[in-house]
């Protein structure tokens, strides 16, 4: 994956699993994703509900 | 500033998406994935994509090589990693993929005492998904003989270098012969081989491998517990 990736909202991050053709392969399943990233204008570690069932791991002192 | 972890982990069939909602900016550093291909229709390719707000791909960064359908992989994505910023993490223990040969539409004719390059399997291609593991190639074949006395040998062979072979002694013609063979094989590097079979008659008889319908060989890919 490219370097420096700083994105916002709007901007999608997906894990899919495709053939040599770029289609989607059925069956496949994704189980846990996680992204780490430094995220702008939030308190790191203070953890949070993002919604559609992502969430923002609190840190030890949060 | 320091880096925070935002999880997901739900199943889900298909792909999974994290889209930035409000005000969210964040600078990317990984991303991790576990891959469940027990029921995949086919070999698939893990792959991180990014997409801009119309649905548009911005870049995506793929695995290397497909993984076998049926196999499960966890991957891991960051900056300056090789073959597309993804790698397969061996498991210790763990079969990475198997491979199964397909045959050719006509049998292979052979005659000299020097083996030759049977028309076995017709798929010659592996593509090995970690350095680390070991290999366990099996061989499992029928030939006619040409006559007897005789001696016929196969050999199974890794990028045209030979790695077993299994010689059957013919003393009976009207029948016909088998060769079984096995070997684990480790150190093989990550990427596309070429696998094959060698065939050889000692006499210099007519014989003939069976193997448009009698032949296969198998391999399965493992992270070996041990590395003796």
């Amino acid at each position: 994956m490219p370097q420096d990736i700083d994105i916002e909202s709007g901007y999608t991050l997906r894990v899919a699993n495709l053939d040599v053709n770029g289609a989607a392969v059925s069956g496949v399943k994704v189980g846990t994703m996680v992204i780490t990233a430094t995220l702008i204008d939030v308190t790191p570690g203070s953890g949070g509900d993002l919604g559609g069932n992502w969430f923002l791991v609190p840190g030890p002192g949060a | 500033m320091a880096d925070d972890a935002i999880v997901n982990t739900t199943v889900v069939t298909g792909s999974k998406d994290y889209t930035l909602t409000g005000v969210q900016e964040m600078l990317v550093k990984a991303v991790r994935a576990s891959i469940d291909g027990s029921g995949a229709a086919g070999q698939y390719i893990p792959t991180l994509q990014m997409l801009a707000p119309n649905g548009t791909v911005m870049w995506s960064a793929e695995l290397a090589s497909p993984v076998a359908a049926g196999v499960s992989v966890d991957m891991n994505w960051f900056p300056g990693a090789g073959g597309g910023g993804a790698t397969v993490t061996p498991s210790l223990g763990s079969i990475t993929q198997s491979w199964y040969s397909t045959s050719p539409g006509a049998n292979f004719n052979f005659n000299t005492r020097a083996a030759v390059v049977s028309n076995f399997p017709a798929n010659t291609s592996f593509t090995k998904l970690t350095s680390t593991s070991h290999l366990l190639i099996t061989f499992n074949g029928d030939f006619t003989p040409g006559g007897t006395p005789d001696t016929v040998t196969c050999y199974m062979t890794l990028d045209a270098a030979i790695m077993t072979a299994f010689s059957a002694n013919i003393s009976v013609v009207g029948g016909g012969g088998t060769c079984q063979m096995a070997r684990t094989v480790k150190g093989i590097a990550a990427g596309v081989h070429t696998v094959g079979l060698n065939v050889a008659s000692f006499n210099n008889l007519n014989c003939t491998l069976l193997s448009s319908n009698s032949c296969d060989m198998e391999i399965v890919e493992y992270e070996a517990t041990t590395t003796s």
